[in-house]
C-alpha cells in the first residue's frame, strides 16, 4: 500500500506513539510519502534529525490539484492540500490525516483516508506491532494530552 | 414543457434552493432552516467565487431577500413544503431536484454540498460566527457579532473539532499560531 501523510499523522505515530523504529520496519514493507510542504512543515517543529525523517519517508513531487483550493481559502500554503492533492491525482495512494476538516475534504473528493491508527491498525495486521505494543500504544494515548486522544482511542478500540 | 421551465427553474435562486435541499447532511437529513439555506447558499457563492445572488448586510450578517422570496414561490408551486421551522422538498421538488442535478456541473454540486454538510452540522452561534469570520465585510450591520466575538476562542475550537476549519484557519482567527493553537487545546481537554 502507498500512504501520503500529513504532519498531525506524523506527530502522533513519531511524537506521541514513539513508533520511530516500527515505522522504519514498516516503510520495508510499504510505501510511506510525504508531500515537500509536510516534510517543511514538520522537520520545523521537529526533534528528529533530517536524515531519519528522509529514511521513513519518501519525498513526492505534487501537482496541486486546483478544485481544491476554494475549500482551503484559495491558500495553498498548508500541508493537506498538498496530500489530497496527490491522493486525487493518484487513486492507488491512501491519505493518512487525522483533523477532521482534512478528513471532511477527503470524504468530499472521494479519496482513500486513514487516520494514524488506521496505520497503526495496519502494523499491528502485517506483524510489526504486537498485542503489547498496542495496549502499550493505548496507555501512551491515555496519559497523552494531545488533543486528538479520545478520538484516537476510540478508534483502536 | 419541462419541469425546470414550468416553475421557473432557470433562475439561479429557485434552482440553488431545490438543489441545496435535496442534498443529504452527514445526519443523512435533507431539511434545512431560514438560517441554514441562506448561509449555506452564501457559502456557495464564496466558494464559486460568483455572485449570482443578491445579498446584503443585515443584524445576522449576509442575507438575500431574493432566497426567501423565491423559497416562497417554491412553496406556492408545491415544490418545497415546511415541516415545523425547516423546509423539505415534497415528491415534484425531488423530481425537479433530480432534473436540476443532471444540467449542473460536478464541482458545483460538490461545492454546494460541502456547503450544505458543513451548515448543517454547526449550531446557530457557530455558524454566524463561522460565516462573520470567513466574509468579515458582512459584519458591517451585525448585531450578533461582536457578542460573538467574545466567545472565539470556544468557537474557534469547536469549529476545529468538528472539521469545519482546519489548524491554519484556526490559528488565523484566534490571531495566534498554530502551535499555540493546538496547545490549547490540550490545555483544554
Amino acid at each position: 500500500m502507498k500512504y501520503i501523510f500529513d504532519t498531525s499523522a506524523i506527530i502522533v505515530l513519531i511524537e506521541i506513539c514513539d513508533l520511530k523504529s516500527q515505522l522504519m520496519t514498516f516503510s520495508s514493507k510499504n510505501e510511506l510519502y510525504v508531500p515537500q510542504r509536510v516534510r517543511e512543515e514538520y522537520l520545523r517543529g521537529s526533534c528528529i534529525a533530517e536524515a531519519i525523517f528522509g529514511r521513513l519517508f519518501k519525498v513526492v513531487n505534487v501537482d496541486l490539484k486546483e478544485e481544491l483550493l476554494p475549500y482551503f481559502h484559495y491558500d495553498p500554503t498548508c500541508g493537506e492540500i498538498w496530500v489530497i492533492s496527490h491522493a486525487c491525482n493518484h487513486q492507488d495512494f491512501c491519505c493518512v490525516i487525522d483533523e477532521e476538516f482534512g478528513r471532511r475534504i477527503c470524504r468530499l473528493f472521494n479519496v482513500n483516508i486513514m487516520g494514524a491508527i488506521g496505520v497503526i491498525k495496519e502494523m499491528r495486521r502485517q506483524g510489526f506491532l504486537s498485542e503489547n505494543d498496542i495496549v502499550s500504544i493505548k496507555r501512551t494515548l491515555t496519559n497523552s494530552r494531545f488533543y486528538l486522544s479520545k478520538r484516537l482511542l476510540d478508534e483502536l478500540e | 414543457m419541462s419541469i425546470l421551465s414550468e416553475y421557473g427553474l432557470d433562475s439561479p435562486a429557485r434552482a440553488l434552493l431545490i438543489l441545496v435541499l435535496s442534498i443529504k447532511d452527514k445526519q443523512d437529513q435533507k431539511a434545512m432552516n431560514r438560517l441554514q439555506f441562506q448561509k449555506a447558499i452564501r457559502l456557495f457563492e464564496y466558494l464559486q467565487q460568483e455572485k449570482e445572488i443578491h445579498f446584503s448586510n443585515f443584524k445576522y450578517g449576509g442575507v438575500s431577500y431574493e432566497l426567501q422570496e423565491n423559497v416562497g414561490t417554491l412553496e406556492e408551486c408545491g415544490l418545497v413544503t415546511k415541516a415545523g421551522t425547516k423546509y423539505v422538498l415534497t415528491e415534484e421538488g425531488e423530481k425537479a431536484a433530480q432534473e436540476l442535478l443532471r444540467k449542473h456541473d460536478k464541482e458545483a454540486i460538490r461545492k454546494l454540498t460541502f456547503a450544505k454538510t458543513l451548515v448543517n452540522d454547526l449550531t446557530d452561534k457557530e455558524l454566524l460566527f463561522y460565516m462573520y469570520m470567513l466574509l468579515p465585510e458582512t459584519r458591517v450591520n451585525s448585531t450578533e457579532f461582536d457578542k460573538l466575538y467574545t466567545e472565539r476562542e470556544t468557537l474557534v475550537r469547536r469549529l476545529f473539532m468538528k472539521g469545519a476549519i482546519n489548524a491554519a484557519t484556526a490559528a488565523a482567527w484566534l490571531n495566534i499560531n498554530e502551535k499555540e493553537f493546538l496547545d490549547s487545546l490540550r490545555a483544554s481537554d
